[in-house]
């Protein structure tokens, strides 16, 4: 199976990158800018939301917007939605017929798309692609796995989606072990799901914060996407994504939270749980709680799940916290969760659009090296710029095609869209910061303080701790199935009521409201009730059409 | 004076004690609102606030200059409560006062029909279009002209028509020669004046307060009331942002926002209503005292 998967992609790699005209009919014939007569006034309308943490509240008078206006001539109304609630609002115009011709962001998902493109709402692409999608193609070529993540049912593309590519978000799901406090009490590093049990007892017994009380807290967690226990510690046992929570099986798709495997992990866990060792509040708590208990002095958390400590911690003790790979379970399993840079939603045209292919050109526009740059990064000169210094070397240990010039604090205000819009950003181009090898600088970044060593720490702890641990590609759940509508509509319904109650009770067997022996073959028939068998049908079908 | 006896005393004295402690509790978290907007927001986050500014900063403040949308969103809040209140008192009079007359023609179908729309609504899709019919949307009308009957205000004014305005006073009047409409205006409303201040405060406490109006119809960020721009920034890091696609530097940009934000702007955004209630509070107090009704 493997071997066809990879030999499948190979062909389509060479076959993309020997003719660009290759997808269709069409000839390229591509655009100039501008891409209209400034004098002309052509507006387009647009779907856009305010991004405070980014300091965007403004897209009129925007940098970005300006700098796009000025390059292709064309102006840009906005439609606006709040940051929040936005997707009622957009739902809201959907079904009234009021919708403006590009949604920016739209939070279709790729059934969704499916649905809406066969209603003739959003319009598909290809033929656009083929004809002026210059960059879009070139993307395309440049990393595959894009385009497989946007095509639909019938071959159609619907949106146009953002690729950031850095290592440390492909593995979110991490462990953190505060380091002072195995030197204070001579521990080695743990490796295996035991030694881990007998680091936290320690922790919890000898005080190795010195101060007299039993105030540590050997192991926290928050309920929060990158800081559940639960991905992190199930995958010992058995591979666990926390959305899906299905893999598979040598071309079958198994529910992870039915297996035996799953009962295992969930009885570590209530080990930890019933020692005192894994935190309450870990299932219920937000950020701010988890911040508040990572700022106490003295330090009272021995080891913590997140996806970068400097989120939860000031300077300079983020440092003192070590990642951990992850844990060698009893029967041999160490796997760590892995993300997909590649996006299935993103940005569409509508059948509002009154001249769809000068849309397009825009959209296509936004792909290209400097746009997606000041899009993101804010403006050329004054935020970043780019690099002519062949020796530098950046934190993935390249040279880095663009230097970052301004610290977050020094933004000003409106200079970017940020995450509102799409754009390409590959491993190669991405310079966060810059890494002088100098043996001065690598002294001196020894006691560096900022934003710096907080990505610094997460790229390195995702290079060399994480992300081999990925599980096989064959046993991952693939990114993108197309369902039919109605099967998309039977699953929105059981696959969330299934999930849910996964969710609630993991929980309730790790804190011990459940039983692991009594009460594991209810739970499994509560499952069936609740339709997990439909689900993994629909999944298998799915599968079956599109990947064997 | 009449002395207390001493079970009255004792009946005071633990009245008071409950009182207060239920005062405490309820001033506690304002106090801890607005001493936490004085202070630096690390030691806000890392709890070390509780009764007193700790490392006292503006920059609470400051950071709010930088989001223009704040500033034109309490302006655009003020406009709104103004002239949605105003508008909503005019009309409530117009139509509680001749409901209030006897004489009225066709009394009883108007008020049947009010009453009759109290009932139901027609959703949300079905007002959204109607307010695109009229021409309405992204303007200040879709935000004051839908919320500026409500039944109940009609049928309260009505009421208070009724119960404290003599029939003999309007009798009076038309020997003298007065007309319904001066009746109203020089007469009817300096003795409603209790009844308006109420209006006018819990109308413009909701209009202030408004959010999903402004959410539905307007599209242009410089048109956003405030509570619209808050929202944004108080919810920022518990939003589901898996159509944007979460990045690690996005999610620690809102903790600092929120953070920095958080506590002075609600001390912005709740100022106005506070400092406005006192002055109504006197005409509750005062109102019905003043007048021509004696004895």
């Amino acid at each position: 199976m493997k071997k066809w998967l990879i030999m499948a992609l190979c062909v389509l790699l060479a076959a993309s990158a020997v003719m660009p005209g290759a997808l269709g009919e069409a000839e390229m014939e591509g655009y100039t800018l501008p891409l209209a007569n400034p004098e002309d006034n052509v507006t387009i309308t647009a779907w856009g939301f305010p991004l405070p943490e980014w300091k965007v509240d403004d897209l009129e008078n925007n940098q970005f917007t300006q700098w796009l206006q000025e390059q292709t001539g064309i102006t840009i109304e906005w439609v606006m939605g709040p940051a929040t609630d936005r997707d009622e609002k957009l739902n809201l115009l959907l079904s009234s017929g009021e919708y403006p011709e590009i949604i920016f962001n739209a939070p279709f998902d790729p059934s969704q798309q499916q649905i809406y493109g066969d209603m003739g709402v959003i319009l598909p692409l290809n033929e656009y692609i083929e004809k002026y999608g210059v960059e879009t193609q070139r993307i395309f070529e440049e990393v595959p796995d894009i385009k497989n993540a946007l095509v639909r049912n019938n071959g159609n593309i619907y949106c146009l989606s953002t690729y950031l590519n850095t290592p440390h978000d492909e593995s979110y799901s991490r462990l953190w072990i505060y380091q002072p406090w195995l030197d204070a009490l001579g521990l080695d590093t743990p490796t295996t799901t035991e030694e881990l049990y007998e680091v936290l007892v320690a922790f919890r017994d000898m005080d190795p914060n010195g101060n007299g009380e039993a105030d540590e807290i050997p192991l926290v967690g928050a309920n929060v996407m990158f800081s559940d226990p639960f991905t992190y510690l199930v995958n010992s046992f058995i591979y666990l994504d926390n959305n899906n929570m299905m893999n598979v099986d040598n071309g079958t798709i198994v529910p992870v939270y039915a297996q035996e495997e799953y009962r295992e992990a969930l009885r570590y866990m209530n080990r930890l749980y019933e020692e005192g060792l894994l935190m309450p509040q870990s299932f219920s708590q937000n950020e701010q709680s988890l911040r508040q208990l990572l700022s106490t002095e003295p330090t009272i958390v021995g080891a913590f799940f997140a996806h970068a400590p400097f989120v939860y911690c000031d300077e300079p003790v983020y440092r003192n916290y070590v990642a951990l790979s992850p844990m060698v379970g009893p029967e041999g399993v160490q796997f760590t969760c892995q993300y997909y840079v590649t996006g299935t939603t993103g940005t569409v045209l509508t059948n509002k659009c009154k001249d769809p292919e000068l849309a397009f050109k825009l959209l296509d526009f936004l792909y290209s090296t400097e746009a997606t740059m000041r899009k993101s990064q804010g403006p050329k000169g004054v935020a970043w710029d780019f690099n002519e210094d062949d020796t530098l070397v950046n934190e993935y240990g390249v040279c880095p095609t663009w230097l970052n010039l301004q610290s977050a604090d020094e933004q000003q205000p409106n200079d970017r869209w940020a995450m509102l819009g799409h754009g390409y950003q590959p491993l190669e181009r991405s310079a966060i910061y810059v890494m002088d090898m100098s043996p001065d600088a690598v002294a001196a970044r020894e006691n560096a303080t900022g934003e710096l060593d907080g990505y610094v720490q997460i790229q390195t702890a995702a290079m060399e701790k994480y992300n081999m641990y990925f599980p096989p590609a064959d046993m991952k759940l693939p990114q993108v199935f197309l369902f039919t509508e109605d099967e998309a509509l039977t699953l929105a319904d059981l696959q969330l009521a299934v999930n849910n109650m996964v969710y609630q009770m993991r929980t309730e067997f790790v804190v011990g409201s459940a039983d692991l022996d009594a009460d594991w073959d209810r739970y499994i028939e509560d499952l069936k009730a609740s339709g997990m068998d439909e689900v993994v049908a629909i999944y298998q079908r799915a599968y079956d059409a599109q990947y064997k | 004076m009449i002395r207390s006896s001493r079970s009255d005393k004792i009946f005071l004295s633990v009245n008071n004690i409950v009182l207060g402690i239920f005062l405490l509790t309820v001033l506690y978290p304002i106090w801890i609102v607005l001493v936490s907007s004085f202070s630096d927001p690390t030691y806000v986050s890392a709890g070390k606030v509780w009764l007193w500014p700790v490392g006292f900063s503006l920059d609470g403040y400051r950071a709010i200059l930088d989001y223009k949308t704040i500033v034109s969103g309490f302006g655009n809040s003020i406009v709104i409560m103004v002239l949605g209140t105003v508008l909503c008192i005019v009309v409530t009079l117009l139509g509680g006062y001749p409901l209030s007359r006897r004489e009225l023609a066709g009394k009883k179908a108007i008020l049947f029909l009010f009453t009759f729309t109290m009932y139901f609504s027609g959703g949300i899709i079905p007002s959204f279009l109607l307010i695109r019919d009229l021409g309405l949307m992204n303007s200040l009308g879709a935000l004051i002209i839908p919320t500026a009957i409500n039944v109940w205000n009609i049928i309260l004014m009505k009421t208070y028509f009724q119960t404290s305005v003599p029939e003999e006073l309007l009798q009076a009047a038309k020997i003298d020669g007065c007309d319904d409409f001066r009746y109203l205006v020089q007469i009817g409303i300096p003795l409603a004046v209790p009844i308006i201040a109420v209006l006018a405060l819990f109308t413009a406490v909701g209009q202030w307060n408004s959010y999903f109006s402004a959410m539905l119809y307007i599209n242009e960020t410089e048109k956003f009331p405030l509570q619209l721009v808050l929202r944004d920034i108080l919810v920022a890091n518990s939003t589901n942002t898996t159509a944007i696609g979460q990045n690690i530097e996005s999610l620690k940009r809102k903790q600092e926002l929120v953070e920095s934000l958080k506590y002075s702007v609600i001390v912005a955004s709740s100022a106005p209503l506070l400092i406005l209630y006192p002055f109504v509070q006197r005409f509750f107090i005062k109102g019905i005292m003043v007048g021509s009704l004696k004895g």
